[in-house]
C-alpha cells in the first residue's frame, strides 16, 4: 500500500474541515495498473464526500511534489509524494 | 476599518530585514518547511536578483521598491493590488489569504525567471501578504527595474498577469455581514500548459 498525505487548501480545506486527508492506496490496481493522479483523484472523492463536487470540476487541479502536471492519467504517484489539492486560485 | 497596529507597521518597513528574521517562519503555520512565509527567497545573478516573499507584515511600497533600484536603471515600474471595499454590491471588509508556501515561492520564483525571457529587466521583487489585509491595503506589490521604462511596465504586467494564472494563493472575501466566499481569479489555471493548447 501506498500512504498518501493530501494536502488541501482555500474552499477544499473548509468543505473537509481538515487541512490534510491521509489516503491509503493499493501501489498496483487489480488490473495491473499503477497508482496514478487520477486514481488518487477518484479515491479523494470516495474517502471525502465533501470534496468531491470540487474535485469533479476540471478546474480543480492536483500538484504532485508542488508542481503541475500536465496529465494526471499519466503521472505515476509513489510513496512519499506530496499531493495537494489546488481549488481555482484567486492571488493578487 | 482601523489603523494598522504601529508595531506591524514597524515589522513591515524593511522587508530585507524581516528575511532575516527567522522567528517569522512559526508565526501561524509551524508546521511548514522552508521555504517559509517571512523568508525572502532570491535567484539570479547581480543585479538579475530575483526576490519573492509571502509574509504576513503589512507590505511597504517603498522598501519594496527601493530592494530593485540601482544606478543603472532610469526606471522602476510597481504593481499595487489593494483590497476593494465592495463585490458586487456587498460591503466588503477584509480580505483574507492563505497559499500552498513551498509551490507559490517555486511558481513565483519561476516567473521571475520566465519574464527575463520575454523582457530585458533587471532586479525583481515579489511580495504577496498572506492572512488578513484590511480594505485599502496592499496584498501583492510587484517592483521591476530595467534600464528604460518599456521593459519594467511590460514585464510587471506579465508578472501579475501570470500570478493570477497559476500562483497557489487564495483569497476569501469577508462582507459587513460576516458573510465569506473565496474568491477565484477569471484566468485561474488558464494556459498552464502552453504546448498543449
Amino acid at each position: 500500500m501506498v500512504v498518501l498525505q493530501i494536502l488541501l487548501f482555500a474552499r477544499a480545506r473548509e468543505l473537509a474541515g481538515q487541512p490534510t486527508i491521509e489516503l491509503s492506496l493499493p501501489a498496483v490496481t487489480e488490473l495491473g495498473e499503477v497508482l496514478t493522479l487520477a486514481t488518487v483523484r477518484e479515491a479523494l472523492k470516495a474517502a471525502c464526500p465533501a470534496i468531491a463536487s470540487l474535485l469533479s470540476s476540471t478546474s480543480t487541479l492536483l500538484a504532485l511534489n508542488a508542481s503541475y502536471v500536465e496529465s494526471e492519467s499519466t503521472t505515476v504517484v509513489k510513496e512519499g509524494d506530496e499531493i495537494a489539492v489546488i481549488p481555482p486560485v484567486s492571488g493578487g | 476599518m482601523e489603523a494598522v497596529h504601529a508595531s506591524s507597521v514597524q515589522e513591515g518597513l524593511e522587508p530585507v530585514q524581516a528575511a532575516a528574521t527567522v522567528s517569522a517562519c512559526s508565526a501561524e503555520q509551524p508546521e511548514q518547511p522552508a521555504p517559509c512565509i517571512g523568508t525572502l527567497v532570491t535567484s539570479g545573478g547581480r543585479g538579475q536578483e530575483n526576490m519573492c516573499m509571502l509574509t504576513y507584515e503589512r507590505l511597504d511600497s517603498s522598501a519594496i521598491v527601493d530592494m530593485v533600484v540601482e544606478p543603472c536603471c532610469g526606471a522602476a515600474s510597481v504593481f499595487l493590488g489593494t483590497t476593494r471595499n465592495s463585490f458586487e454590491g456587498k460591503e466588503v471588509v477584509r480580505l483574507e489569504y492563505e497559499a500552498y508556501v513551498p509551490m507559490a515561492l517555486k511558481e513565483l520564483d519561476a516567473l521571475c525567471q520566465g519574464v527575463r525571457e520575454l523582457h530585458a529587466v533587471h532586479r525583481i521583487a515579489v511580495f504577496h501578504r498572506l492572512g488578513v489585509v484590511p480594505v485599502t491595503e496592499a496584498s501583492v506589490i510587484i517592483a521591476v527595474a530595467s534600464p528604460h521604462r518599456r521593459a519594467a511596465m511590460d514585464a510587471c504586467a506579465w508578472l501579475i498577469d501570470g500570478l493570477k494564472v497559476r500562483v497557489p494563493i487564495w483569497k476569501k472575501e469577508v462582507y459587513a455581514d460576516e458573510a465569506a466566499a473565496w474568491k477565484q481569479n477569471p484566468e485561474a489555471g488558464v494556459g498552464l500548459f502552453p504546448s498543449t493548447k
